[in-house]
């Protein structure tokens, strides 16, 4: 019995997971305006893009794949038994519906996963799965280990504005942190698939402690940690050097998510 | 050939010269109203992006809607097909791999199912029209796990039941039908307020609604070759992001599964799963069915479903608890309140915005107990955080405890950027104690300075301080006496923000003018790379300037 996985672009991809035979990547898109649309991590370079929404005067848009597009990645995988799919948080795209419907378009059983997370969170799950590939594990024994890690995994992050979130829709409960009279620079977190806050902080300091006392348990127990920025590398280095962490693994977030966390945002992931 | 075009409304020409009235040959009209309905979106985009606040409100169904368009478009447009079915399949197809987004998805089923009607007509008559709404309006229903109503589903079930009324009381003629599908569209469109909590609060109606009543407009456009002006949607304000809210059934357990290699009477089934939950999707295809439920019982469910093949893609989740942890709906508004004693138009207006009831009071005007109690019951919260804002205030605040039946907390601020900067932790739906712990955390971490201007000859401690001289302090304590304004405020800055702060605030009060606030400005500037400084123009008499250091 063999298993594949298909994911979507907004999946922070550790190196060599890309390589893998076993593992299909289905983009989301983003747009700048209504004429201009790029696939997620495919047609643009991520500086190009942090370049664009530093100068853009348009926020973008983003779009989820059509259930066509995971239809074709689950075609493709005809060499393998069984077919998991993790999309990103249900909460945030419809990509999981999309997954959804065209698990419903091919004549075999495909399972669909809600990572209820993204970027550095699914990225995660999507390893702790492949870890159990590489192991032996069967299809069943391969889906347990990822949906324990998407009841497990947290992503803590900084934004620079909440500018982005609110114009995106996707705030969530962080919603509640708007309309304060001063400059807050908030903690936020993706847990249960959704954005909730987690502090109101001012000033980078703060922030960057506030993230160091959260997830220090986690580093010092050894848990897996995954870093990602959007064009903030300095403060991300800070952040793994206060958790005395050296070898890591550090994302660049793409086009879709960095459209709705805009530039200067940062985080980690953890199990 | 004719062509398309359209103009602020939508101007069709005939697309061909019909000879049997009422009827247009199979083969090509599926991409003339393609085109046409594409056309149409087009011109209404921006209007659609602007009412999108459902399901999230991100301002993009329009834009999606017509990308999903678009690809059948680029499908259809200018090809020549063998047969209806070519056509429809092609275009279905089309429509389904070029959807975007939520609403294109919708949209990409709606085009699939009036394909897969009309894909066995010969041509495209009032009751193959009505049949093709009735295909769009099932395949739409059935593609999401929860319909909604107040949506593009609801618009596009009344505009199917109005083109089937409309035939079966005689209208044959395709224009009238497609007609009395297009006005009840609007009319739907217009009552997705009053079915949507959401649209309601936002004063919107639902954006993919509309994009299907605009599709209707241009296939409408298409079969009549009139010039029409497209009805204004009713109000479309622009979205209230603060009244958004999920509307999700919170019901039992959501349950998903698939069952493979289904064996036995699919309607059996379907009317059995239907009885046992609510938002309940049965979806057949081929030998695999596809059950989505809510319900109190998932285990019976999935036993019964057992019954008839191999469960697979089994996902359960309690509906319940996702709201009990995280819906704060359901709480009485503001469990904590704040008053705060501020003085200056600007501070007023700044702690408002942040939620606090403000009373006038400050250096020189000090409120009494009974004013503070006042304000506190003026909150209507049952529990309340003071802040004082003044050294002086501290012990009155203190004492207003004993005069209300709320429970009052004091976080002993003693300037107002020290009040502004401790509102930051303010939230007025959290749990009380661990609010004003937050506050209290923050409050204990700054630094505060001021500078105001000596009334008289004065010796403060070892300083003499002559009557006009600029007095600095820091946390209460004289730090600075200078002649001038600028030297006294970059004395506190220097002192205050240490080599440890990270952000420094400055509330300007009437007494500063702009220019000597610019020169302090920048002398901070050069003196700190790293900094934020933030200013906000306070207004409060006396002191000319108060900080706050993070």
């Amino acid at each position: 019995m063999t298993t594949a996985i298909v994911t979507d672009s907004t999946t922070s991809l550790a190196p060599g997971v890309l390589e893998r035979p076993d593992v299909r990547v289905v983009p989301l898109t983003f747009h700048f305006g209504d004429h201009e649309t790029y696939k997620d991590k495919v047609d643009m370079t991520n500086e190009e893009f942090y370049e664009r929404l530093r100068d853009s005067d348009v926020f973008p848009t983003t779009a989820q794949p059509s259930p066509g597009d995971f239809v074709e990645a689950y075609e493709a995988l005809s060499d393998y038994d069984d077919i998991l799919v993790l999309t990103l948080s249900s909460k945030f795209s419809g990509t999981y519906d999309s997954a959804l419907q065209a698990a419903g378009m091919v004549d075999r059983p495909v399972h669909v996963l809600d990572s209820k997370s993204a970027e550095m969170g699914s990225g995660l799950i999507l390893l702790e799965a492949l870890r159990c590939i590489d192991e032996g594990g069967d299809f069943d024994e391969v889906r347990h280990v990822a949906e324990r890690a998407i009841g497990g995994a947290r992503v803590l992050f900084a934004v620079g504005t909440l500018e982005y979130l609110a114009k995106s829709g996707r705030i969530g409960r962080a919603q509640r942190l708007l309309g304060t009279a001063l400059d807050v620079r908030p903690v936020l977190e993706v847990a249960g698939g959704e954005i909730i806050p987690f502090k109101r902080t001012r000033g980078r300091k703060r922030q960057l402690a506030t993230i160091v006392e959260e997830v220090r348990p986690a580093a010092e127990a050894g848990h897996p940690l995954y870093f990602g920025h959007i064009a903030a590398p300095e403060l991300l280095s800070e952040l793994a050097e206060q958790l005395g962490v050296e070898e890591k693994l550090i994302a660049e977030i793409g086009g879709v998510v960095g459209s709705h966390v805009g530039l200067g945002a940062y985080g980690v992931a953890h199990l | 050939m004719s062509t398309i075009s359209y103009s602020g409304g939508v101007v069709c020409r005939k697309p061909h010269e019909r000879s049997d009235e009422g009827t247009l040959a199979m083969a090509i009209e599926v991409s003339y109203m393609v085109a046409a309905a594409h056309a149409a979106v087009k011109a209404q985009v921006a209007k659609i992006n602007d009412l999108n606040v459902y399901p999230v409100p991100d301002g993009d169904t329009g834009t999606n809607m017509l990308l999903t368009l678009g690809s059948a478009l680029s499908e259809t447009s200018g090809k020549s097909y063998g047969s209806p079915e070519e056509a429809s399949r092609a275009c279905a197809r089309a429509a389904l791999m070029g959807a975007r987004g939520n609403s294109g998805v919708i949209l990409s089923q709606m085009i699939r199912g009036a394909c897969e009607v009309l894909a066995d007509r010969r041509s495209l008559a009032a009751e193959a029209f009505a049949a093709g709404l009735d295909g769009a309006r099932e395949r739409a229903y059935a593609s999401v796990r929860e319909p909604v109503e107040g949506t593009m589903l609801t618009v596009i079930k009344d505009a199917a039941v109005a083109a089937r009324e409309a035939f079966e009381e005689g209208d044959t003629d395709l224009p009238s039908v497609v007609g009395a599908a297009r006005q009840a569209a609007h009319d739907s469109v217009r009552r997705t307020p009053e079915l949507l909590a959401v649209l309601r609060e936002a004063g919107v109606v639902d954006a993919g609604g509309l994009g299907v009543a605009v599709i209707l407009d241009g296939v409408y456009a298409c079969v009549t070759g009139q010039e029409i002006e497209v009805p204004a949607a009713g109000e479309d304000g622009a979205p209230d992001l603060e009244t958004i809210h999920a509307q999700e059934e919170a019901w039992g357990y959501c349950t998903e599964f698939l069952v493979d290699g289904f064996d036995g009477d699919v309607e059996e089934f379907r009317e059995h799963v239907y009885a046992s939950g609510r938002s309940v999707l049965v979806v057949a295809h081929d030998d695999v069915v596809k059950v989505h439920l809510h319900t109190q019982d998932p285990g019976g469910a999935l036993s019964y479903a057992g019954g008839f093949g191999r469960l697979a893609g089994v996902k359960v989740d309690d509906m319940e608890a996702q709201v009990r942890s995280h819906d704060p709906e359901g709480r009485p508004a503001a469990r904590l309140g704040v008053v705060a004693a501020s003085r200056g138009e600007g501070n007023r207006a700044l702690f408002e915005q942040m939620g606090a009831v403000v009373i006038e009071g400050g250096q020189g005007e000090n409120p009494s107990a009974a004013d503070l109690a006042g304000a506190v019951e003026e909150t209507g919260a049952s529990a309340i955080v003071l802040l004082p804002n003044n050294k002086n205030i501290v012990p009155t605040a203190a004492q207003v405890g004993e005069l209300v039946e709320a429970k009052t907390y004091v976080v002993p601020t003693t300037n107002l950027a020290a009040g502004l900067a401790v509102m930051v932790g303010y939230d007025a739906e959290g749990e009380p104690d661990e609010v004003v712990e937050e506050m209290r955390e923050i409050s204990d971490s700054l630094r505060v300075g001021e500078v105001t201007r000596s009334v008289r000859d004065a010796r403060v401690g070892e300083r003499e301080v002559p009557e006009g001289a600029y007095m600095g302090f820091l946390d209460g304590d004289l730090v600075a006496v200078e002649d001038g304004i600028r030297e006294t405020a970059l004395v506190v800055a220097r002192e205050i923000v240490g080599d440890g702060a990270d952000v420094l605030t400055l509330l300007k009060g009437e007494e500063l003018a702009e220019a000597e606030l610019e020169g302090i400005l920048d002398g901070i500037r050069d003196s700190y790379d790293l900094l934020e400084v933030e200013v906000r123009d306070g207004g409060q008499p006396l002191y000319p300037l108060q900080m706050v250091a993070e």
